[in-house]
């Protein structure tokens, strides 16, 4: 051989790297064939040297390597929730924030969530509150956060919720709190409409008390509204939370999850404004808290954010007297003066306003004495007025659980609305929560949910217990899922058996992530994950931005009379296994794909699996999506009858494989060459809205239209596929929908 | 070759980890058990012990002070398997004296100790090697994989396989060392 022809390391190293489906440089193949120092070099560059098989090794594993025993022990040993897949752990491992025994969910939005938890070396109940950070590579955000919470931690008032601890856990900062079981003043609002005047004296005094202790230590709250005054049952008090967290959080977005983060119905007009703030901005907070209290909305509320901040910056509310006239000038007169616009023309202080309040309340002192605390409040003097109110607190009928003696916490239940919604087996065994429900039903029982919530539900993972769960007669129950820590992407239900839904609507708040470039997605999160068997009947399952509302990769999925919507994301990602059989007839699936199908199941090769869609709705960018790396090895068998499809494209192939350079995608000859061999389409009366039909759209990299004589309408891809069913766009199509939709598709 | 993220053996020491939990069993519990039956153990009994093991090094692999030193894991693993299979061969020895099973608790000290960890050291290799070829499977076509299966592990020539598979010899050749190469890399992630 002659070494002075051999191709240099950059030649070689280029082969190396290339695609295998490139086609190769002969010449310099063939002298690799030839050259023993070349195919020496070849596997130096690849590193061949620090592989080594261990070759004596090798049949002392080969007699083992099929050991029944060996897969026990591994599947004992592999905890079968890793990433996506659902198991058995929820309910084995209790989840933690740090030594914090986190025990169910109490409310979520769009910036973070309420947990009830456990300190298990206190021994006591607690609150954590997780936040959504603004950014998530701010890595100045955990320190500025624990200053801040160290300073809220240094108010010492009756009437502010306790700060015992904090941390930040990968990334995701908490709060650990009092636990206040009584719900908060919204809630009350809502439930009420308003609080009778003399509630609304007890509120605006202890709330003002609460705002006088917290601008004493230097901290001003940025987020007065009556989500954050929580109403503490056993205490017979209203507590203010969430101080300062507002900064750490999201800007107000409205869209994203439809949760009324950080509405800005209770801004002050200098915070709209992006000023900079003082303690008299609470004030102002403070006037809008009072008013909405009284007449059960804020007086600056609107159909949407930015009017809301308009009103705030322009409006001038009416007089509370003038709404409410059971309401003493000299208060109306004082929420008029929190809701000026100047700070300059508020209450100097809220030590200012608590004087005030108090002096009205003062001889109040000692409402047991009254003999006529019964009689009813009409304004008349001041005085007189207080006296009448403080009376009115025991009468107050919306509180009758209210004793002279707080009532032990254990006995409160926040969720009034729902005592008991969830339902095991035959209704005697209720819980007031999914999971503690799911927890105490057995296999093959059924779950039944009563009202229409929303309910706010942490993850669920039922490893292979077999339930039904679904909505009871004459429900409509609306379960809103957010994981414990907002970067945690596990499913809202992931089940390994037989799972059944019915009559729910499930909507899942975990923030979406970007899709990876390939593969299953499994890093994708997904509402439902099922492994087993999965029957979804009058369900919607509604997930955010690109996240996927379900996963499956059982042997039998049936989705019926359901709407599945997945804006950006997938409606149904499936990975098909032996044999497996999917079913969705009188569906709607809107999606930038509603059917993506993993084609790297190399396992399950030659396998048939059956598809049949019937009388649905797709709507969306694409109809199916086939990708994966390594190109289908299995059968698909698609049925195709009276379904409308109202999409870009009816299919995609975008599938990869990994060469030296990374992830490549074959060319259209390869396809060409495989596709017809995997994919058979039946198909029946559909509708096709598409806009292109199997025709490529530039920028997405591989599209069928990739190859030589792709078919360009319904017709020719029948005969691509050698299938000679004809009936498409025939029938019961309306000759005008078919000129619209079907322009040269007859057969 | 240099992983910009962090290997399966620091991954495993985080608990939450699932992911590279289960990835850790799938690849190490079938060489312990492997080296188990290597020492006469039977089937059932390896696999107890390997699940063991599998424990032990999830108690432990936190404490474990990661040495970027190539091999301190594969010792380290060595050592947890020979303690549990000298307990469990203790037991069995108090539990039924003479009652069959004695090969496994002779081989245990027939061999010298540099033998035997030689003998560890090789089925190590060999499973690691095993696995990373299964898991670059899927990131080739079956001819190209057939390619370097047949000829770096069954030790067919160039010549053979390419004549079978429609290759040319340098085919072959460039097809091994694709494969390898990613082996390589699969292997960076789990061992570096």
């Amino acid at each position: 051989m002659d070494e002075s022809r051999c191709p240099d390391d950059a030649s070689l190293g280029e082969l190396l790297r290339s695609s295998e489906l490139q086609r190769a440089d002969g010449a310099l193949e063939r002298h690799v064939g030839e050259c023993v120092r070349c195919q020496a070099r070849l596997e130096e560059l690849a590193g061949a040297s620090s592989v080594h098989a261990g070759k004596r090794a090798r049949d002392a594993f080969d007699s083992s390597s099929a050991s029944p025993f060996l897969d026990q022990a591994i599947r004992r040993l592999i905890e079968p929730n890793a990433g996506m897949t659902p198991g058995p752990s929820a309910t084995v491992r209790q989840p933690r924030l740090e030594r914090y025994e986190v025990l169910g969910i109490i409310g979520a939005g769009g910036m973070g969530a309420v947990f009830r938890g456990r300190d298990p070396r206190l021994k006591r109940a607690v609150a954590i509150k997780t936040l959504r950070v603004a950014d998530d590579h701010d890595s100045g955000m955990a320190e500025r956060f624990l200053r801040e919470a160290e300073a809220i931690a240094s108010i010492r008032s009756d009437y502010v919720v306790g700060v015992y601890d904090l941390g930040v856990e990968r990334d995701v900062p908490f709060l650990v709190m009092e636990l206040v079981e009584g719900g908060s003043l919204a809630e009350q609002i809502e439930r009420e409409g308003r609080l009778p005047f003399p509630r609304l004296m007890k509120l605006a005094t202890e709330v003002t008390s609460a705002l006088a202790a917290a601008h004493a230590m230097g901290v001003i709250h940025r987020d007065v509204k009556p989500r954050n005054v929580l109403y503490d049952a056993a205490a017979d008090r209203y507590k203010l939370t969430d101080f300062g967290l507002v900064k750490f959080q999201d800007r107000p977005s409205m869209t994203a999850t439809g949760a009324m983060a950080g509405t800005p119905e209770y801004m002050s007009p200098e915070q709209a404004e992006g000023k900079p703030l003082d303690a008299r901005s609470d004030l102002f907070s403070l006037g809008g808290l009072l008013y909405a209290a009284c007449t059960g909305a804020s007086p600056f509320q609107a159909e949407s954010a930015v009017a809301s901040i308009m009103r705030v910056c322009r409006d001038s509310p009416r007089p509370l007297d003038q709404v409410e006239r059971s309401v003493p000038t000299w208060f109306a007169r004082l929420v008029t003066s929190l809701l000026e616009k100047d700070p300059v023309r508020r209450p100097d202080s809220a030590a200012e306003v608590l004087r005030l309040l108090e002096s009205q309340t003062a001889p109040a002192q000692r409402p047991r004495s009254f003999a006529w605390r019964s009689r009813p409040a009409v304004a008349a003097g001041a005085v007189a007025m207080a006296l009448t109110a403080v009376a009115g607190w025991y009468n107050w009928p919306a509180s009758p659980e209210i004793s002279a003696t707080p009532a032990p916490i254990a006995a409160q239940t926040t969720d009034d609305a729902s005592p008991g919604a969830f339902r095991v087996g035959d209704g005697q065994r209720r819980f007031i929560s999914l999971t503690e429900a799911v927890d105490a039903a057995a296999t093959g029982e059924v779950i039944e949910i009563h009202g229409d919530g929303p309910f706010a539900c942490l993850p669920i993972a039922l490893g292979d217990k077999s339930l039904t769960i679904r909505a009871a007669n004459g429900s409509r129950p609306v379960l809103v899922f957010t994981p414990l820590d907002p970067k945690d992407a596990k499913p809202a239900i992931g089940a390994a058996g037989k799972l059944s839904l019915v009559g729910l609507e499930i909507r899942w708040m975990t923030p979406a992530r970007n899709a990876p470039t390939a593969g299953f997605d499994t890093a994708v999160p997904s509402a439902l994950h099922v492994t087993g068997e999965l029957e979804l009947t009058h369900c919607i399952v509604t997930v955010a931005q690109r996240n996927t509302c379900l996963r499956w990769t059982g042997s039998r999925c049936d989705v019926s009379h359901s709407r599945l919507t997945a804006p950006q994301g997938v409606a149904l990602a499936w990975r098909p296994k032996a044999a497996a059989k999917l079913e969705i007839s009188e569906s709607e699936l809107t999606a930038d794909s509603c059917l993506s199908v993993a084609t790297d199941a190399s396992q399950f090769a030659a396998n048939v699996c059956d598809v049949t869609l019937t009388s649905n709705t797709f709507s969306g960018d694409r109809m199916l999506r086939l990708r994966g790396a390594g190109g289908p090895k299995y059968r698909l068998a698609v049925a195709v009858e009276r379904n409308r499809f109202d999409v870009k494209h009816l299919l995609v192939m975008d599938w990869t494989q990994r060469g030296p350079r990374g992830l490549e995608r074959p060319g259209g000859q390869e396809l060409r060459n495989r596709l017809p061999r995997f994919i058979s389409w039946r198909e029946k009366e559909n509708l096709y809205a598409a806009q292109s039909k199997f025709v490529s759209h530039e920028s997405l990299a591989l599209r069928l239209a990739g190859i030589d004589g792709a078919p360009a309408d319904v017709a020719t891809w029948e005969r691509f596929w050698g299938n000679t069913a004809t009936g498409s766009l025939q029938g019961d199509v309306p000759e005008a929908e078919r000129a619209r939709f079907g322009a040269g598709t007859s057969p | 070759m240099s992983t910009t993220h962090p290997s399966l053996l620091i991954r495993v020491r985080d608990a939450r980890d699932v992911t590279a939990w289960n990835e850790f069993v799938t690849v190490y519990a079938p060489l312990v058990h492997a080296y188990l039956r290597k020492r006469g153990v039977q089937d059932a009994d390896a696999a107890d012990i390997a699940q063991d093991v599998m424990q032990s090094v999830s108690t432990y692999i936190g404490r474990f002070d990661y040495d970027p030193a190539r091999g301190a894991f594969r010792g380290w693993l060595y050592q947890i398997t020979r303690n549990k299979l000298r307990d469990w061969s203790d037991k069995r020895k108090r539990q039924a004296i003479g009652a069959g099973d004695t090969q496994a608790l002779q081989a245990l000290h027939e061999l010298p100790d540099a033998q035997e960890e030689e003998a560890w050291n090789e089925l190590h290799a060999w499973q690691l090697f095993h696995w990373a070829a299964e898991k670059a499977k899927v990131d080739f076509r079956d001819q190209t994989w057939e390619a370097f299966w047949r000829t770096s592990v069954q030790h067919e020539s160039a010549k053979v396989v390419g004549e079978q598979l429609g290759m040319t010899p340098g085919a072959v050749h460039v097809a091994k060392c694709r494969v390898l190469a990613r082996i390589k890399e699969l292997l960076a992630d789990v061992e570096p």
